[in-house]
């Protein structure tokens, strides 16, 4: 799960990497199938496209970006779904919210996105009895700091 | 749905191996002790409803500037930039 890669080396593996979802993701249950769209420019962030709804895409990331001692501990029933023993046998990301018309851009630690490496099966996870927030802030008070602060831009169309 | 009455200490069985038991009524607020397999996950059910709500919020069309977004990102990880 560790990701000591450089950014640009991650960009340019992960693009078009497609990540199917058995059960889907939470409310998204019949979109089974992603596909990972990544730009060095827009590190760390990428999209993850559903390949049977171009209306729905997910902005995703390495929770370690905003959390260096991210540990998310897998039950038993998703290690299961996920066909693997081992969490090392995982990538991690999770989903970003950029809602509009806010600077609240957020992750969502308590439910990420567990990829099976070799078998590229993924899984929402719950975590159980972790202190993770649904919606950590990815910019927080820093934010404020940088003259650029008109976040909201994000979310209107270019 | 099944509705049944306990008394605090009394408990349910649900299947072979979740017991769910009244531990304490006050007020408005019960008091479940649950004992499942440790491959069965327990959940409160607001948890599940608020990341259901939280992926319907971050769904995109598109339209985000993840450009712009990096950018910030980075330049909060390295003022210097």
């Amino acid at each position: 799960m560790k990701t000591t890669i450089k950014h640009e080396e991650r960009a340019s593996s992960l693009n078009g990497s497609k990540m199917f979802f058995p059960e889907g993701i939470i409310g998204f249950e019949t979109h089974k199938e992603y596909r990972i769209v990544s730009e060095k420019s827009k590190e760390p962030f990428f999209w993850m496209q559903s390949q049977s709804d171009s209306g729905i895409n997910f902005i995703i990331m390495d929770p370690l970006e905003v959390k260096l001692d991210y540990k998310p501990v897998v039950s038993l029933l998703d290690k299961t779904a996920l066909q693997i023993s081992d969490i090392e046998e995982c990538m991690c990301y999770v989903i970003v919210c950029v809602p509009q018309g806010s600077d609240q851009i957020s992750a969502n630690l308590l439910a990420p996105l567990m990829i099976n490496k070799e078998k590229n099966i993924c899984r929402q996870v719950v975590l159980q009895e972790q202190d993770y927030s649904i919606q950590h802030l990815v910019l927080d008070e820093m934010l404020k700091k940088i003259e650029d602060k008109n976040v909201s831009s994000f979310a209107q169309a270019k | 749905m099944l509705v049944l009455s306990r008394k605090p200490n009394e408990s349910i069985i649900i299947g072979d191996n979740v017991e769910v038991k009244v531990v304490e009524v006050r007020g408005e607020q019960v008091k479940l002790g649950i004992t499942a397999p440790r491959d069965i996950p327990v959940h409160r059910k607001e948890i599940y409803d608020s990341i259901h709500k939280q992926n319907l919020s971050a769904v995109q069309k598109k339209h985000t500037n993840l450009e712009k977004l990096s950018n910030i990102f980075k330049k909060k990880k390295d003022p210097s930039q």
